[in-house]
């Protein structure tokens, strides 16, 4: 077979190997192509999410979220009579692609603030080009070690290990017992949370480090039993949270578990399966807005959200979809506040007060740049219907 | 502690079985081409992800949905040796190599638009419930994980030895040439192997896909731990290649749990590194230089 | 096809690579000034040095290794620690960087030496994984997971680079840089070794190349070229983590490599443009692009699968010129220098003795109690019927296998253990059955790497050829010549050798063996598959070889040939030897007749 073709066939295969050769020189020319012009009226916005790759769930939620508000935006008459655009690059969860995506946000599509990224993963490197570049981010994130002047975050941060506390309390524990993540995850845990327990009154007696694709976490949950532990923190999120849950209840373990509402997802529910009934987290409203009460003041709003979501995208909104929509609104707002200078919009961004969204309200300040503070919900599982319930107090 | 060595074996046991079940296909392929092929994981993940659609979307009972699992990798299997494979078998290994990767870099998109990004789970065929052996826990699944790749092996070595097609095959392996000069049609002898392999692979996915849930992503991580089981055990050896996959997994479970978590991944490694210094060719492989 | 092998015969033209490739860097330099690409064409040069290094081990040396992204890493690192912490300079940083690298590589060298294939895959995979979890999981010292920051803003001799542009020209200066030493070496006997290493190690080690010694210096080569990379990337980036170096960087490069195109090491450059802005290409496709992308890789390896550099060398190659008839050059010298080296023997005593060999193939003996003795300026040839154990003694009396009992003597001496390079150095050379020949080089490259033993040149020397060893490679270029025209192969001496009839092939592989100036020539079946007129050249060959002093052991089938060219015959039956004498003598012998020759024997004609 392979040498009847080679007379005739090599000429054809020739000359096509010249073509696509030809064909994918020219496609090079659209690459450097002149910035867009005459477009000088609609403002620009870039969305640096990840869609596809490790952190593409994240981004798959946060970026029609985003897209949703700014919708809303311009169907009540933009800013100032202008269109708002969204212009969306998925880094493909790589850090050196994100900073060749942002540069071309900045230089070419003129973006006056990005939203996103959706992790520490991709946002250490974007870190000097913000601040070099004066262009502010409001990003689904939150922040380890030093704040930056134009890099901001509608991530709630404050809060998460009160409700933990309040829960060990009605559980009437004091021991605790960390499995967490290594990596960035474990350096924010260890850095920030671990304190705030501790200083709520809990004991912190052991924390093991878990990997994205371990399949068993069992030895770890033994160590920590044996270090006497009464409640398992679950730091982690999405798979390797329903993995914890599982081997907890897989071993029985004796004890209460609790790990972040974040986790909070349909996926979640399907993954954890029969081992729902052994968790608890604090959750969000986002996750339960069919339980709120109608006397929630944001039941409406959130609702409403909810649905234009699943319309968009035939699936429940989960915790990033909530925390895209909130940094679109914060960005927004600050654009409202101050016009399209984006070191003005930065001042914007660092002033807001009380500015509420759907997961709850931003106040930040010169030393706070994450500033969201969230109305915790205690949550459970429920296995039989497959849903989320709001736990009885 | 005292339960928790056992559990760290239990532990080791559940990650180590998933490695040798991936590193069986592998090594399938490896013996009849003497290459490596990147997209191996891809078919693990595409036999697991169509089950769960079968049971799930179709609503089939488990077994006639993996069967379905098991074909579509079967026939994926085929159309990368047929489109992929052939046309550069020509070249040297290493742009072979490149090809099955860059292979596996398309299924991979394939599956991300057909079902999501999102990770899928299938229900463990006897029930959540673990069993408990002192102290320690193992899930009933773990189980069948071990069974299959013991099994696997059993048939394939029983296969490889008695029938005529599995003699024709480790002929192949051993000297092609010879091999088509005594009549044995070496080409469908690859398509076979490629064939035998993603089946194997896709029947891996399957076991697996209730313990941890499966994802579009998860097929390079599994055809790197795949190859590493299979290089600890010596590449040669089905036998060896299952032992490896379980050491590797006991391994790293007990770095992981007597040393530090953080970690697991480089302890191992070194482990690897160390045995592969003293004996070159892996555990039970045969190449004595 | 000789690729670009045909270009590096005895000097690489470096004369006008670097204008060329001066002159093709500096269009993306005004065309993409102030573009956002400049920052993503910056860092391509950088990666274009990290892949010279990456060609040299994976493209040349044909290692399946895969830590070249740890090498990058620990480049960056060294680099980004001593600035940020300790505000040490671009140049200091990026040589303590490279200190550490050499240190590194030599102990992964070591450590990997016996592996090979997909264990060295592996292994090397794990010391990636191993130094990135090193590095996320140390943040007292590392920064962790989220990177370190703080470096000194980079300064060389007064220039600040602080723009991507600053950084595109600096890497492009430094990659053409390295390529160019990088081309000047594969030209010069260093290169020489590796390449025929990469094409057939055994054949390599015949002609004296330590092949363990040049695997541990390419690899400590490659990451000197990949630390700067490094070290010049975390520059450029300002910000480092450990994410920057994960496997999937690993494998980008490895794409890059062959995209780009092998083994010609400005060719990988092109592959990193490439890999980096395909996602470009695709990205309107949305969640498609993946499967584009996937498509257009596979669409590379089927249709193109030595790569850009391949396609643009098969575009751009004139017409080969034919052969230009050579002035007839005198083989007279050849001979002479051989005989000057036989001359070093003690007159009378044996050159090669062989005392009671043996060895055994579980459990077979393919040898047993076979003696003899070879005398210098003798032609001895070893006859026996298949499976006598011929090729298995040569194995033994060139250190490819070693003995179960006996002992094997060269010039008194006992025969060195480590390896066939060593035995070779002995004086010892070599043919093999089916001629084993460097396809990827010419012919008279072929013989060049046989020159290897009497050169010097190091590979500092050929990095940067200085006049000594310039005239060094012409002599050696002449003197193969010489030989070439010795065996009547001095028409097509750069021809590929891939374009070669069999009886060509073992005539070079004679005249590659003879290159190495041995006292002994051991040839095995040199007449196999040759006409009636080249056994006959072969012959005389042969003959003018033992008259002018070197001494020849033949394993030969052709009975003709061996009568008429042998001084003495060893006859070989299931492993022992059952006659030694001269050829009539042997003709003569009962058992031999029996075993092997039959009761009717041809004649010696002439």
């Amino acid at each position: 077979m392979l040498q009847a073709g080679k007379g005739a066939g090599r000429k054809w295969s020739w000359r096509l190997r010249v073509w696509s050769a030809i064909l994918a020189c020219l496609s090079v020319g659209p690459l450097a192509a002149v910035p867009a012009f005459g477009q000088n009226d609609p403002i620009k916005v870039g969305a640096l999410l990840s869609t596809t790759g490790v952190l593409a769930p994240a981004g798959s939620d946060a970026l029609p979220a985003a897209q949703i508000f700014i919708d809303e935006v311009n169907a009540s008459g933009g800013i100032n009579k202008r269109r708002v655009e969204l212009v969306h690059a998925d880094d493909e969860s790589r850090p050196e692609r994100a900073v060749a995506l942002l540069k071309r946000l900045i230089q070419r599509d003129r973006v006056i603030g990005v939203i996103g990224p959706a992790s520490t993963i991709v946002s250490a490197s974007l870190s000097p080009i913000f601040n070099e570049d004066k262009i502010p981010v409001v990003g689904c994130i939150c922040f380890v070690g030093k704040i930056t002047p134009y890099e901001f975050s509608a991530f709630p941060l404050q809060g998460i290990m009160d409700t933990l506390i309040r829960f060990a309390g009605t559980s009437k524990v004091s021991r605790v017992g960390v499995i967490t993540q290594a990596g960035s995850l474990a350096e924010l845990v260890k850095n920030t949370q671990l304190p705030a327990l501790e200083k709520g009154g809990l004991k912190v007696v052991g924390v093991e480090q878990m990997q994205q694709n371990d399949t068993d976490v069992t030895p770890l949950l033994a160590r920590l039993k044996g270090a006497g532990a009464e409640l398992v923190f679950g730091a982690l999120s999405g798979t390797t949270a329903t993995l914890a849950a599982k081997n907890f209840k897989q071993m029985a373990y004796p004890g209460v578990f609790w790990t972040y509402g974040g986790n909070a997802s349909k996926q979640f529910i399907e993954l954890v399966g029969s081992a729902g009934d052994v968790v608890n987290m604090g959750g969000y409203k986002i996750l339960v807005y069919r339980e709120l009460p109608d006397s929630d003041p944001q039941k409406a709003a959130i609702t409403k959200f909810a649905e234009k979501f699943i319309a968009r995208t035939g699936r429940d909104p989960g915790l990033y979809a909530a925390f895209g929509y909130d940094a679109a609104a914060s960005m927004i707002e600050a654009i409202r506040a101050a016009g399209d200078d984006p070191v003005k919009i930065r001042d914007a961004l660092e002033q807001q007060r009380n500015l509420q969204v759907m997961n709850g309200v931003i106040t930040r300040s010169e030393v706070q740049h994450n500033g969201l503070a969230t109305e915790w919900i205690p949550l459970r599982v429920d296995t039989a219907k497959k849903t989320f319930t709001m736990a009885k107090p | 502690m005292s339960g928790l060595w056992l559990q760290v074996l239990f532990g080791g046991l559940t990650s180590g079985s998933i490695y040798a079940m991936v590193a069986i296909g592998l090594v399938l392929i490896y013996r009849a081409t003497r290459v490596l092929n990147f997209a191996h994981g891809e078919f693990v993940v595409l036999g697991a992800l169509v089950t769960i659609s079968a049971a799930r979307t179709l609503g089939t009972a488990l077994l006639p949905s993996i069967v379905a699992g098991v074909g579509v990798a079967t026939v994926a299997g085929v159309l990368l040796e047929r489109l992929v494979v052939r046309p550069v078998s020509r070249n040297p290994h290493f742009v072979l190599i490149l090809a099955t990767l860059a292979a596996s870099i398309l299924i991979r998109g394939v599956m991300m638009i057909v079902w999501g990004k999102d990770t899928l789970r299938l229900a463990a065929f006897s029930g959540e419930d673990p069993l408990r052996i002192g102290d320690a826990a193992i899930l009933p699944q773990t189980l069948w994980v071990i069974g299959s790749a013991v099994a696997a092996v059993a048939l394939l070595g029983a296969f490889l030895r008695h029938t005529a097609y599995g003699k024709a095959m480790r002929a192949c392996a051993e000297n092609p040439v010879s091999a088509s000069l005594s009549g044995i049609d070496v080409r469908s002898i690859v398509v076979l192997s490629y064939a035998l392999a993603a089946a194997i692979g896709g029947l891996a996915g399957v076991v697996i896909a209730p313990i941890a849930g499966i994802d579009f992503q998860a097929g390079l991580l599994l055809t790197i731990k795949g190859l590493t089981a299979a290089v600890i055990g010596g590449l040669e050896n089905l036998y060896g290649v299952v032992l490896g996959g379980l050491l590797l997994g006991i391994v790293e479970a007990y770095g992981s749990a007597y040393i530090s978590s953080v970690l697991k991944d480089a302890l191992a490694f070194a482990i690897l590194i160390g045995v592969l210094m003293v004996r070159p060719q892996g555990l039970l492989g045969t190449r004595a230089r | 096809m000789t690729g670009t092998a045909g270009t590096m015969t005895g000097r690489a033209r470096t004369g006008w690579f670097v204008p060329v490739a001066l002159a093709v860097a500096s269009v993306p330099a005004l065309a993409l000034h102030g573009s956002y690409l400049m920052g993503t064409f910056s860092t391509i040069a950088i990666f274009g040095i990290a892949l010279v290094g990456l060609d040299l081990v994976m493209g040349y040396g044909k290692l399946l290794s895969f830590s070249h992204g740890a090498f990058l890493a620990l480049g960056g690192y060294v680099m980004a620690i001593l600035s940020a912490r300790y505000g040490v300079p671009v140049l200091a940083g990026v040589a303590a960087a490279v200190v550490v690298n050499v240190l590194v590589s030599y102990i992964i060298a070591r450590a990997t030496l016996r592996m090979s294939g997909y264990y060295l895959a592996v292994a090397t995979l794990g010391f990636g994984v191993i130094v990135v979890q090193l590095l996320g999981s140390l943040p007292d010292y590392t920064g962790g997971w989220s990177g370190l920051t703080g470096m000194a803003t980079a300064s060389l001799f007064g220039w600040r680079l602080s723009t991507d542009f600053h950084f595109y020209v600096a890497g492009v200066v430094v990659m053409i840089g390295c390529m160019a030493i990088a081309r000047n070496l594969m030209a010069s006997r260093f290169g020489r070794a590796v390449r025929a290493m990469g094409d057939d190690e055994l054949a390599a080690e015949m002609l004296g190349i330590d092949s363990a010694r040049y695997r541990i210096q390419l690899f400590v080569l490659s990451s000197v070229f990949l630390s700067v990379a490094g070290s010049l990337y975390a520059l450029s980036l300002r910000v480092i983590t450990p994410a920057n170096f994960d496997i999937v960087v690993t494998i980008d490069m490895v794409l890059m490599l062959f995209v780009g195109g092998k083994e010609t090491l400005w060719g990988p450059v092109l592959g990193a443009v490439v890999v980096r802005l395909i996602p470009d290409l695709f990205e309107s496709l949305d969640d498609y692009k993946t499967i584009m992308e996937g498509l257009a890789f596979l669409a590379v390896f089927i249709f193109f699968p030595r790569g850009l550099a391949g396609l643009l060398e098969r575009l751009a190659r004139k017409e080969r010129l034919p052969p230009r008839p050579q002035a007839h050059r005198s083989a007279h010298g050849v001979l002479t220098q051989g005989a000057a080296a036989a001359d070093r023997t003690a007159g009378g005593a044996p050159l090669i003795e062989v005392v009671g060999l043996a060895k055994s193939f579980a459990g077979v003996a393919a040898v047993s109690d076979v003696s003899f003795a070879l005398t210098q300026g003798q032609l001895k040839a070893v006859i026996g019927p298949n499976g006598a154990g011929k090729t298995t003694l040569f194995n033994l009396l060139t250190g490819v296998l070693r003995p179960d009992a006996g002992t094997i003597r060269v010039r008194g001496r006992p025969l060195p253990d480590g390896g066939p390079h060593e035995v070779s150095q002995r004086g010892v050379a070599r043919t093999f059955q089916t001629p084993r020949l460097f396809d990827s080089m010419t012919v008279l490259e072929n013989v060049l790497v046989g020159r290897h033993g009497t050169l010097r040149a190091g590979m500092a020397n050929g990095m940067v050829p200085l006049a000594g060893t310039r005239s060094e490679e012409r002599q050696a270029v002449q003197r193969s010549h010489e030989l070439l025209a010795l065996v009547g192969l001095e028409a097509v001496a750069d021809a590929a050798v891939t374009t070669l009839s069999f009886g060509q092939r073992r005539l070079l592989e004679i005249a590659r063996a003879l290159a190495t100036q041995p006292a002994a020539l051991l040839i095995d079946e040199p007449a196999a598959g040759l006409n009636e007129s080249e056994k006959r050249f072969l012959g005389d060959l042969l003959i003018r070889l033992r008259d002018s002093g070197l001494t020849l052991l033949l394993v030969e089938h052709d009975m003709s040939l061996v009568m008429r060219v042998a001084d003495e015959v060893v006859v070989l039956d299931r492993g022992k030897k059952i006659a030694d004498g001269t050829p009539a003598e042997v003709q003569r012998d009962r058992t031999v007749i029996d075993a092997y020759l039959g009761p009717e024997v041809p004649v010696a004609a002439g």
